[in-house]
């Protein structure tokens, strides 16, 4: 081996002669012990730690023993084998790091010979140092940016509640007046219809501005006995938007009045996300079936990870796409795992995630080019669970209550004034006598001088509480028939389950006949 | 590419022009949070995208920017956890270049989705450095200007890099230094 072929393979290697006189130095050799120069004698540059270092050396001369030198100044250690050559010896050498940190150190990756496995390993471990800082970084940045999205995204959802309820207000007032109009024109056909049609498209808006309300207004933790039939009727307006003009929303409901314990909100989310999820999987269109069934399920059902004995009620997604194929179906409920560019993965995890907290589960059923069902298996509620009932009885749209038509004193309290005015005249039109106030503290002072059967309050006031106009109401006279009227379904405990609500937009005959029936 | 590379450029705008135009940046070229994770590849694509996106929103010419991102990358790299690798690297300007390949080659073995470049010593001369890139990619010259830029700047001397020759298998350039 020639001078260069050795200072490549041991850049650090020093030759000496029999007395140990320094004959060459490689390259790097004066880097890693400081001052080596050739000429000197190398035991003033090293040691060995022997008492006599140079029999030592002589005596491992030509073994495989490895001899580390200590530079006796500045430097590293380095470590090799004693090899006998025609003039001397040749310390083949190399730079020993006492640790895998480049920190601080002046090495650089010339100092190792070509293939040196400690630059791998000194290269993988800062570099494996260098990815975990970073992921470290990413960890933080992901839960801060992850907060800053719920906060936008619980700012929007209430300011889009306050619109829907707003609105939802104004589509009232529609509703009223058509129904004045409609008493009015009671003779011309024509006429008549146009109304129809205006009050049926304001019911079907107002249909949607309801499902926002729900969205937007209840928390996503508060959990009711839900009967999923009617809150899947409730919403079909506000779901046949979500899954897009190209789709027509199917719904087979065939659980009637099975609940399901759990947050409406939530379930509503659940369906919007699998609607979302059946739409993409159809780009030109098709159609999406809702459907709801009882099923029983014993602990010897293995196809899904309900354990329990029990009753289900099961929801199914079905949609006529173009399904998943075996890959896709494998890893379709993994979090982060999507197949759409743009998409996050977190529609269908989040929707087993769900269920499973609701102590069901989530299957799919999938073939590649017929379509994809997404079922949801849920455990009924039954009464003895849980008393967490709706205690408040909401009358609804559609009640029909009979009895004979009475003078039955009324007093109406909305601050919007063109619905108090309708409300007013309709009511006043159907033989009851009515006293209409803008505000709470108007009220107030009406009830302080009068007595009245009937105190018909909308929920939300300009700066007041209808429900606590009503309590303050109900404590002084207890004969009192209290009658709320909101677009939101109030949801709140301290509400008296003696009153009764109706909600907006109002119909008018179902509002009289709840009135006749109290 | 790998994300590191995503991360670097996205702080080099954070720095120069603020949240809000990177913001602008992120939205237009449609990448997210996911699209940095350092130890992940994303196809050429979304890293194309990101730099055209970014030189378009910044009003820049796309060869200055990526020659302005190469020196900063630099610098991004003294200051991260990657100032070791840098520091191992070499020592002098001549020594780091010359083991630029060594370096690449080695990280290659765990980032092992990389295409590397490969650099070569051509002729080095007081106050000169002649160097061969190669690359499987296209386009990366003003890139690379701007990394041997950030070179001299962190081995402090003054000077200039010029591309003397270009063509699709490999570029030539002269660095010069005082
Ligand atoms: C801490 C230091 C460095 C690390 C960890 C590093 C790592 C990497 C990695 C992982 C890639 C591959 C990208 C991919 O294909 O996904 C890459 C590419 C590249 N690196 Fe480095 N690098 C470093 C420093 C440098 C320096 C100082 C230069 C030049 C002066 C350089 C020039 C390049 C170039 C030009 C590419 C583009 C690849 C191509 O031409 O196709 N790198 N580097």
């Amino acid at each position: 081996m020639n001078e260069h072929q050795r200072n490549i393979i041991f850049p650090a290697n020093i030759c000496v002669d029999a007395d140990f006189k320094i004959l060459s130095i490689g390259p790097v050799a004066p880097r890693l012990i400081h001052g080596l120069k050739s000429g000197g004698y190398l035991f003033d540059y090293v040691a060995c730690g022997h008492p006599n270092d140079e029999d030592y050396l002589s005596s491992v001369s030509g073994s495989d023993k490895l001899v580390r030198f200590e530079p006796k100044g500045a430097g590293s250690a380095v470590v090799g084998w004693v090899v006998p050559s025609e003039s001397g010896y040749i310390l083949a050498v190399r730079i020993s790091p006492d640790k895998f940190f480049l920190d601080g150190s002046s090495l650089q990756i010339s100092d190792f010979a070509p293939g040196d496995p400690y630059v791998h390993g000194l290269l993988m471990f800062t570099m494996q140092r260098a990815m975990i800082e970073e992921q470290k970084a990413l960890t933080i940045e992901l839960s801060v940016s992850r907060q800053k999205t719920e906060n936008l995204l619980s700012r929007f959802s209430r300011i889009a509640g306050f619109m829907a309820h707003d609105f939802n207000n104004f589509l009232s007032i529609i509703r009223l007046n058509c129904d004045r109009l409609a008493n009015d024109l009671a003779e011309d056909e024509r006429l008549l219809r146009l109304i129809d049609i205006i009050r049926s498209t304001a019911a079907r808006g107002s249909a949607i501005t309801r499902s926002l309300m729900t969205l937007s207004n209840q928390r996503e933790d508060t959990s009711l006995p839900v009967p999923i039939d009617q809150l899947i009727g409730e919403n079909v307006a506000f779901l046949s938007a979500a899954a897009g003009a190209r789709v027509t929303v199917a719904v087979d409901l065939r659980a009637p009045g099975a609940r399901v314990l759990a947050s409406p909100t939530g379930l509503l989310n659940c369906v919007v996300n699998l609607l979302i999820n059946a739409r993409d999987a159809m780009p030109s269109g098709g159609t999406i079936s809702i459907k709801t069934f009882p099923k029983a399920h014993s602990a010897t059902d293995h196809d899904i990870g309900v354990a329990d004995n029990g009753h289900f009620i099961v929801l199914q997604i079905v949609d006529s796409g173009t399904g998943m194929s075996e890959e896709v179906l494998a890893r379709a409920f993994e979090p982060l795992f999507s197949t759409k560019a743009t998409g996050n993965g977190l529609g269908l995890a989040s929707v087993r995630d769900f269920a499973l907290a609701l102590g069901g589960d989530a299957r799919i059923l999938s073939e590649q080019s017929s379509g994809t069902t997404v079922e949801l298996v849920l455990p009924v509620w039954s009464r003895t669970e849980d008393p967490t009932t709706n205690r408040f009885s909401d009358v609804g749209q559609d009640a029909t209550g009979m009895g004979d038509p009475a003078p039955v004193k009324i007093l109406v309290v909305d601050d919007e004034p063109y619905a108090l005015e309708a409300l007013v005249e309709l009511l006043g039109a159907a033989g009851f006598e009515v006293t209409a106030c803008t505000s709470a503290k108007a009220a107030e002072a009406e009830l302080a001088v009068r007595t009245f059967n009937v105190l018909l309050t909308d929920i939300v006031l300009k700066n007041e509480s209808g429900t606590d106009l009503a309590k303050l109401a109900a404590s002084r006279d207890p004969d009192l028939n209290v009658l709320l009227m909101s677009g939101y379904v109030p949801i709140d405990d301290q509400l008296d389950p003696k009153w009764s609500f109706v909600r907006k937009p109002i119909n008018t005959q179902a509002l009289i006949e709840t009135i006749r029936s109290l | 590419m790998y994300g590191m590379i995503h991360r670097a450029l996205r702080q080099m705008v954070l720095d120069e022009r603020g949240e809000e135009v990177w913001s602008s940046i992120q939205r237009t070229a449609n990448v997210g949070l996911s699209d940095f994770i350092s130890s992940a590849t994303y196809p050429d694509e979304v890293t194309q995208r990101l730099l055209s996106t970014s030189s378009e929103v910044l009003g820049q010419d796309s060869g200055k920017m990526l020659e302005q991102f190469g020196q900063f990358w630099i610098r991004y790299a003294e200051a991260s956890s990657f100032a070791s690798i840098l520091a191992f690297t070499g020592q002098d300007l001549v020594s780091f270049i010359s083991n630029l390949d060594r370096m690449h080659r080695t990280i290659e073995d765990v980032m092992i989705n990389a295409r590397m470049p490969s650099f070569s010593v051509l002729a080095h001369d007081v106050g000169q450095i002649r160097v061969e890139y190669r690359s499987t990619r296209t386009g990366l010259a003003p890139f690379v200007s701007g990394l041997f830029l950030g070179l001299l700047e962190r081995f402090n001397l003054n000077g200039s890099v010029s591309l003397i020759s270009e063509d699709s298998k490999k570029s030539i350039f002269v660095i010069h230094y005082e």
